[in-house]
């Protein structure tokens, strides 16, 4: 069954690979003039702000709390938990302005607090110019990023509450623990052995003798 | 390892990360360093009922990671070894633990349409064997996990994504006994269409199958197919919300039950009601695997919640909970199985009813033992501080209560202090 399962699967994405090319103009003239993917050309202006954050859950070390490949809420959902959100939210199809692509970055980089009036949209260009931190390009303006230090992933808290086998997260006790993130995220119904379990054991197990030294003459 | 060398080893690694560092930054490599250090005191270390014992910790975990991104692709890797040191370890030699976290992602953009998005998952944990008094509280079951899961998108059209996906689990055990019990291999495939309906909404089709075989006790074996549909929301720009829900179908292969049929779903919520106020919260509800062997799985409903929130901008307060119950049906023991596999509660159960423990199980034992129930609660709090932008203080407290009717109960307290740089 497994067999059938992956041949199945392998011919589908060769299918996908062969045929997808062939529809959807629409879907290549739109996401041919806003590569997702770090673009360094394109004007800020080009790039949709749901690959905008597909590029900085990315830049910002959010990816591995993600399944892979997520969808547009999902990035949005944990940019919004780590307090990165255009003005107006995140609205997925809707392309990104210079002060739209200021405002995350300058969240992104943990420094809102030094935005003179936070409400002035060009006031958040401005701390960015002020610093050294250019916006002309989504791929210039992410450069300047780094994975967040403290970073907060309620995905990973979630993750073992999750149903879906594809993305549900086991989690293992202490060697897992995360106790410097929100997460908390041991969970001790997907530990696999726990020491009460292993205490049970003791039942079957013939108990050890503790290890005793050597009895000498002396 | 006594606590010098581990000392001397943890200023080993923080004067490597800050020389690294400073490399790093001259040449602009992709590369962050993170060390974190915290005492701990834990007031329950093997999880028992009674008879607590408590001991104080030392956690050094330095952590490297890159992020590299070119054009169409990225390339994550992240490595994070754990040095653990216990004051008090009942009778054990070694006092160090050392555990091993490596996590890498790979997504390419093959066309604007079609990419692919790999990520793996690697633990290396050390947990030696624990006796005391003469009495093994518990095997070495030091183990290897690793989880693969691959996933190829395709955009059929601006609002139209289909993805396929797969995953390959792979558990380890080092001690033979407790090998023979939980090593296993998973196997997920899975395919979701997701059509945006509007902006804010977008609706999603899946189809999964799981194959989840045990090395040796293949009696726990089971194979599971969901089929379902999920509901993506953005209510408005500070609250968003997603709704699965579907029909999960679970055949077993040597169970007393050989199939059962039941509903899954789950919700969660985000929600940022000021940019200084983080909130998520959800729940679920499916047929999941268990650890408590030799049950092949549970009925499991579970909630959680998290809370952020900036008090000053150098001072954050977070805030976690999580509540699971799971159900244990009897018909979900392994038709081979005697009274002597059972947890030790229902183990004892069946005792006091005249069993032996090499009995095979019957139906009737199995109909006794049905409607077991375990219950896991757990808060964790934590406050940061952060005293430049390389360094932060905290302190944590973290709370579990297990309730069960198969083994041990037990209430388990941690408070910590810790310091983090990130350079």
């Amino acid at each position: 069954m497994r067999s059938k399962i992956v041949l199945a699967g392998v011919t589908l994405m060769l299918a996908f690979a062969v045929i997808m090319p062939a529809f959807g103009q629409e879907a290549d003239a739109k996401t041919d003039a806003a590569p997702a993917k770090k673009p360094t050309t394109a004007a800020a202006a080009q790039v949709t702000q749901a690959e905008l954050a597909q590029v900085l859950v990315e830049v910002l070390g959010l990816a591995r709390f993600l399944p892979a490949s997520p969808t547009a809420y999902e990035t949005f959902a944990i940019l919004l938990e780590n307090g990165v959100s255009p003005g107006e939210g995140w609205k997925g199809e809707e392309v990104v302005t210079r002060a739209d692509l200021a405002r995350v970055i300058v969240e992104a980089l943990g420094r809102q607090n030094e935005v003179e009036n936070p409400d002035d949209p060009r006031s958040w260009i401005n701390f960015l110019s002020s610093i050294g931190v250019p916006i002309g390009t989504v791929g210039e303006a992410v450069d300047n990023l780094e994975a967040l230090p403290e970073a907060i992933a309620p995905n990973v808290f979630q993750g073992s509450t999750r149903v879906d086998p594809l993305v549900r997260r086991t989690v293992f006790g202490e060697p897992d623990e995360q106790q410097f993130g929100t997460d908390a995220s041991f969970d001790d119904a997907y530990r696999p052995v726990t020491l009460a379990e292993i205490q049970e054991v003791i039942v079957v197990v013939p108990t050890r003798p503790r290890p005793r030294p050597p009895v000498t003459d002396n | 390892m006594n606590l010098r060398k581990l000392i001397a080893a943890s200023l080993l690694v923080v004067v490597a990360i800050s020389v690294m560092s400073a490399h790093a930054k001259e040449g602009k490599l992709p590369i962050q360093f993170i060390n974190r250090v915290r005492v701990e005191y834990d007031d329950n270390i093997n999880q028992t009922d009674k008879d607590a014992k408590s001991s104080f910790k030392i956690i050094e975990e330095p952590e490297i990671s890159a992020n590299l991104n070119f054009e169409q692709t990225f390339l994550s890797l992240r490595y994070r070894p754990a040095l653990v040191w216990w004051e008090k370890r009942d009778s054990s030699d070694d006092k160090t633990d050392i555990h091993h976290d490596v996590d890498a992602i790979f997504n390419h953009r093959f066309t604007p349409r079609l990419t692919l998005s790999i990520q793996d998952t690697f633990r290396y944990a050390e947990r030696p064997e624990l006796i005391e008094d003469g009495t093994v509280l518990r095997e070495k079951d030091t183990f290897k996990y690793n989880s693969l899961n691959g996933t190829l998108s395709v955009l059929v059209r601006p609002d139209l994504r289909m993805d396929l996906g797969g995953r390959w689990i792979i558990l380890r055990y080092d001690e033979d006994d407790v090998a023979k019990q939980s090593d296993y291999d998973q196997y997920v495939g899975g395919l979701s269409v997701r059509h945006q309906i509007v902006q804010n909404s977008a609706l999603s089709a899946d189809f999964r199958y799981e194959d989840t075989k045990y090395k040796d006790a293949d009696s726990r074996d089971s194979k599971s197919t969901f089929l379902g549909l999920g509901l993506e929301q953005i209510f408005s720009p500070n609250l968003l919300g997603s709704l699965r829900a579907g029909w999960q179908h679970k055949d077993y292969d040597k169970s007393f039950q050989s199939k059962e049929d039941a509903p899954y779903g789950e919700a969660s919520l985000t929600f940022v009601p000021s940019p200084a106020t983080r909130i998520s919260a959800g729940a679920s509800y499916a047929m999941t695997e268990t650890d408590v062997y030799p049950y092949t799985g549970q009925n499991r409903a579970s909630v959680f919640a998290s809370f952020a929130y900036d008090i000053t901008a150098r001072i954050a307060w977070y805030l976690s909970g999580s509540y699971g119950h799971g159900d244990y049906d009897g018909q979900d023991l392994p038709d081979d199985a005697t009274v002597g596999d059972l947890p030790v509660k229902q183990q004892q159960q069946l005792i006091d009813q005249g069993a032996k423990t090499t009995d095979t199980l019957t139906k009737e034992y199995a109909d006794s033992v049905k409607d077991g129930k375990e219950k896991i609660g757990m808060v964790s709090s934590r406050l940061t501080y952060k005293l430049n932008r390389n360094n932060w203080l905290e302190a944590g407290w973290q709370y579990t209560n297990v309730d069960s009717d198969m083994r041990e109960n037990y209430e388990r307290n941690r408070v910590h202090l810790g310091w983090k740089i990130s350079l």
